[in-house]
């Protein structure tokens, strides 16, 4: 398969050692946001990429879009390593992948109109005359589902869900092949978070879009994503097809996610149990070396094993 | 169909804010009477600030030729006054202008960057803060011999640094933005985003720290002539009137209360319409009150 | 908290040497030396003499780092305008009054300040509250001697009841004082009251109304003691600040004191009282600042230094 978007080792570690006194005795408060994480998002698909608050999945997206410095690692768009390259040399990049954020509300520049902010990615590459940049933001307007009223109004003046279509619009001008959506839909209500996961998957039939999708929720994840990436304290504990992840979870931290998700049928809901840390750490899979092979290991035992196809999980192999 | 939706621009409410507000709205149409009689001094006065045209009526008390007296030298107190406000509003926005010049670069890259360029910013602030901008003004009054330009530069070396660091929170409170991270996706450059983005943001604290700026020079001016190292005679200032008014207090008080009254009034004004352009403009301009 | 600390005095090192430094070159770079008085010029020789005898002749760098040894072991040199005595005993005569006039204002102001604020949060958009408003607002803009004009031509010229200038007796003392305090007094009235109205605004004094406690134990007990951090903390750098005042209102009201040596240091060159007077401010003003922010800390146990998003 075509990668278009790879992690590769990569890892975000934010230590302190900026004041002098921190400098004198070397030591460092270290807080390890990302740990050696590796995935990778294939042509033309959907990457769910789902994970509790802090563990790590929206700062592994910035750091694919190169908008937060890498501590380790590497990152390849369409196979071209692009963890080194300046700002210059980025450029041409950026017309290949683009974000769209949770907030609605700050993502829109507060002073700006919203066709000043649709046309800003022409203004940024210098593309197309002023006539033709009106033209194509009433066109990409159109196409998120607003309409031509909208160019003179401001962000506030709109709803989240018109924010949001308005972020999407923007982050398809300039045609890219990947989109990295980090939690688009966790602001919105029910409704209008449907309505903006239906445009997402028609604009990714309608322009062959590879989305990296990050979510909080895996029932969001089930009808859009391809595969799904689960990340739990900054590492990538469970990799599979979407259908594998809801058939046969093994991390226990997938399962704790899976049991999240509200039953429908009224004689299955019972009364929740929370997974803490502790039974985690203590519950992780055992496999027995026969059995399975490691992909990659980092501790003595315990490492990323295929359990199935295109099924790896973080596991103990004994 | 289309025009329907009126259009209302962040500002339209900071507007809004502000004329409701009342104290502010008085000080404003205050502070533009001063201004317009700053402006069109030679219209409304009768002599010119120097003309000891009255020398045999000298230090005679106000009447209704002379609205503020005569001083000791025979010239009109009431134009000395009006041109006295000439003289301090001048430096006033003119130091404010040197202010903003200052403080909203530093201000936008020690927030942007952080780090050294940050360190480096807020120990000259922190050196700023810990010597009375006074007494390093009567240094540097006494280096540069006092003087209009002068007065103006020292002033404006004291004023940058609300403007900075008022530019400077805005600017950090702003740059971890998603629409700042958009825009750097999109493949702008730093500076692009500096100018497009955080600047354009940062005006309602640009537009307070200028306004406050304003009074805060006025002071300086009027404490340095105060002591004798600001604005030179024969060039009038509110500040050496003031001073020249102690000798005189006791029998012609005309000479000490018209004076020490504009300071105070302009000041006052100056300061207060500041305050409700701050409070109209807080609301980080969302457009909601 | 320790490696805080350590920050901060290392900082106020840097700030000391800095300023030391800046202000030194500042002050030889204004033109005309100490013994070049205008009426009776000096020979040339009696006045390389006097020049030698002071030190004036070796290069700025010598005379700097001379003198900059001395103040590390709290020598400050002799000041020419009185070479009978030394700086530091000089300053010490001098603030005398300073002390009495500056620190009398901010012990009276303050605690009226606080006062006014605290009646101006319960009894919002009152007379009383707008008094205080506009009192504050003409205490911290005006600028002092403005206020002390105003104050001698009411009190002095019409009405005549006090003296308005001079030193000595204590009735002579009260205008003085009361210019003083007029910054103190406006600076805490607003300070109180916001930061009243900002705790009276806080969830969990709605939480005490609905436990049925009566207003006056909500302020007292709750309100007040969670409002009092702000006030502790400008109390020292406004102490400190009275210092400047000093020029302004001892100037207007002609008492004797510490004020009038800061500007006539900086006219007759008067180097060692010139560099003294500033670094001795700057030295207080960064420890006010700096004590300021540890009584924050202290009172406040939701803040712990060090961290790394303070400002």
């Amino acid at each position: 398969m075509n990668k278009v978007l790879e992690l590769k080792n990569v890892s975000k570690i934010y230590s302190e050692t900026k004041n002098i006194t921190n400098f004198l005795s070397k030591n460092e408060d270290n807080f390890v946001a990302v740990d050696n994480v590796s995935f990778s998002l294939e042509s033309k698909k959907v990457l769910g990429l789902v994970g509790e608050s802090g563990s790590g999945k929206s700062t592994c997206a910035l750091m694919a879009m190169k908008l937060l410095d890498i501590t380790e690692g590497e990152i390849f768009v369409n196979n071209n390593n692009i963890t080194n390259l300046n700002l210059q040399e980025l450029k041409k990049y950026r017309k290949e992948m683009q974000i769209v954020f949770q907030d609605s509300y700050s993502s829109l520049d507060p002073m700006m109109t919203i066709s000043k902010i649709i046309i800003e990615p022409f203004i940024i590459h210098k593309l197309h005359s002023t006539n033709e940049r009106n033209e194509i933001a009433i066109d990409l307007l159109e196409k998120v589902g607003l309409n031509k009223t909208y160019t003179n109004r401001y962000p506030h003046e709109l709803s989240g869900g018109e924010r949001q279509r308005v972020s999407i619009a923007r982050a398809l001008a300039l045609k890219p092949s990947i989109l990295v959506a980090d939690e688009p839909t966790s602001a919105l209500d029910v409704c209008v978070k449907a309505q903006v996961i239906n445009l997402l998957q028609d604009l990714q039939d309608e322009m062959g879009l590879s989305i990296l999708f990050i979510s909080h929720e895996l029932n969001v994840l089930r009808s859009l994503a391809d595969n799904i990436t689960v990340m739990y304290r900054g590492r990538v504990v469970e990799e599979a097809p979407t259908e594998q992840i809801f058939a046969n979870p093994i991390h226990p931290y997938t399962k704790s996610l899976l049991d999240a998700i509200p039953k429908l049928d009224p004689s299955l809901r019972k009364r929740r149990t929370f997974i803490d840390d502790n039974y985690i750490q203590s519950n992780i899979p055992i496999f027995n070396l026969n059995d399975v092979k490691f992909v990659s290991k980092d501790h003595s035992d315990i490492g990323f094993v295929e359990v199935d196809n295109n099924h790896f999980v973080e596991a103990k192999v004994t | 169909m289309e025009n329907q939706y009126k259009i209302r621009s962040p500002f339209f409410y900071a507007v809004m804010r502000l004329i409701s507000n009342r104290a502010a709205l008085v000080s404003g149409v205050l502070l533009f009477l001063i201004v317009l009689m700053a402006i069109f001094a030679p219209l409304i006065t009768t002599t010119s600030y120097e003309e000891q045209k009255f020398l045999m009526n000298s230090l005679a008390f106000p009447s209704q030729a002379h609205w503020f007296g005569i001083d000791d030298l025979g010239r009109d107190l009431f134009s000395r006054i009006i041109y006295g406000a000439r003289v301090s509003l001048t430096i006033g926005f003119a130091a404010a202008v040197c202010s903003v010049f200052i403080g909203l670069p530093l201000g936008a890259l020690s927030g942007f960057y952080g780090g050294k360029v940050d360190w480096i910013i807020m120990r000259i602030i922190e050196v700023f803060s810990v010597v009375p901008p006074l007494i390093a003004a009567l240094l540097l009054a006494a280096l540069v011999d006092g003087g209009f330009f002068s007065i103006i530069f020292i002033a404006g070396i004291f004023g940058w640094v609300q403007v900075c660091l008022l530019v400077r929170a805005q600017v950090m409170a702003f740059k971890e933005k998603e629409f700042i991270r958009s825009s750097l996706a999109l493949g702008a450059s730093p500076m692009y985003v500096i100018f497009v983005h955080l600047i354009p943001n940062s005006i309602s604290p640009i537009i307070v720290g200028f306004v406050q700026a304003i009074p805060l020079a006025m002071m300086l001016e009027a404490g340095l002539s105060f002591l004798g190292v600001g604005i030179q005679p024969p060039l009038p200032s509110w500040g050496q009137m003031i001073n020249l008014g102690i000798n005189f207090m006791f029998f012609y008080w005309h000479m000490a209360l018209f004076p020490t009254l504009a300071l105070a009034i302009t000041v006052l004004v100056t300061t207060l319409f500041g305050d409700g352009l701050r409070d109209a403009l807080d609301p980080t301009l969302k457009g909601k009150s | 908290m320790i490696r805080y600390i350590i920050n901060r005095l290392l900082s106020i090192v840097f700030t000391f040497f800095f300023i030391s430094i800046l202000v030194f070159i500042l002050m030889h770079a204004i033109p005309g030396g100490p013994f070049d008085p205008v009426d009776m010029p000096l020979s040339d020789s009696a006045k390389a003499k006097i020049l030698k005898q002071y030190g004036l002749d070796q290069p700025l760098y010598v005379q700097y780092f001379k003198y900059m040894w001395g103040v590390l072991q709290f020598d400050f040199g002799i000041p020419y305008q009185s070479p009978g005595e030394t700086v530091l005993e000089l300053i010490g005569r001098a603030w005398v009054p300073s002390l009495i006039l500056g620190g009398s204002g901010v012990l009276i102001g303050a605690p009226i300040g606080i006062a006014l604020g605290l009646i101006a949060a319960i009894k919002r958009n009152s007379i009383i509250d707008y008094i205080t408003s506009a009192i504050s607002t003409l205490g911290l803009t005006v600028p002092v001697f403005v206020i002390s004009m105003l104050l001698i031509l009411l009190f002095s010229v019409w009405l005549e009841w006090l003296p308005a200038s001079g030193w000595g007796e204590p009735k002579k003392w009260i205008l003085p004082i009361t210019a003083y305090a007029a910054i103190p007094m406006a600076t805490y009235a607003r300070y109180t009251r916001s930061a009243i109205l900002d705790t009276l605004n806080k969830p969990f004094v709605t939480v005490l109304r609905a436990k049925g406690l009566s207003e006056r134990k909500i302020l007292f007990r709750h309100v007040i003691k969670n409002s009092a951090i702000p006030l502790v903390t400008v109390f020292l750098p406004m102490f400190i600040g009275t210092a400047t005042g000093s020029i302004f209102v001892e100037a207007m009201f002609r008492v004797p004191g510490l004020g009038a040596y800061f500007v006539s240091s900086i006219e007759n060159k008067d180097y060692p009282l010139e560099m003294s007077l500033l670094l001795m401010i700057t030295v207080m003003f960064c420890f006010a600042y700096f004590i300021a922010d540890l009584i924050y800390a202290l009172l406040n146990p939701r803040i712990r230094l060090g961290d790394k998003k303070k400002q």
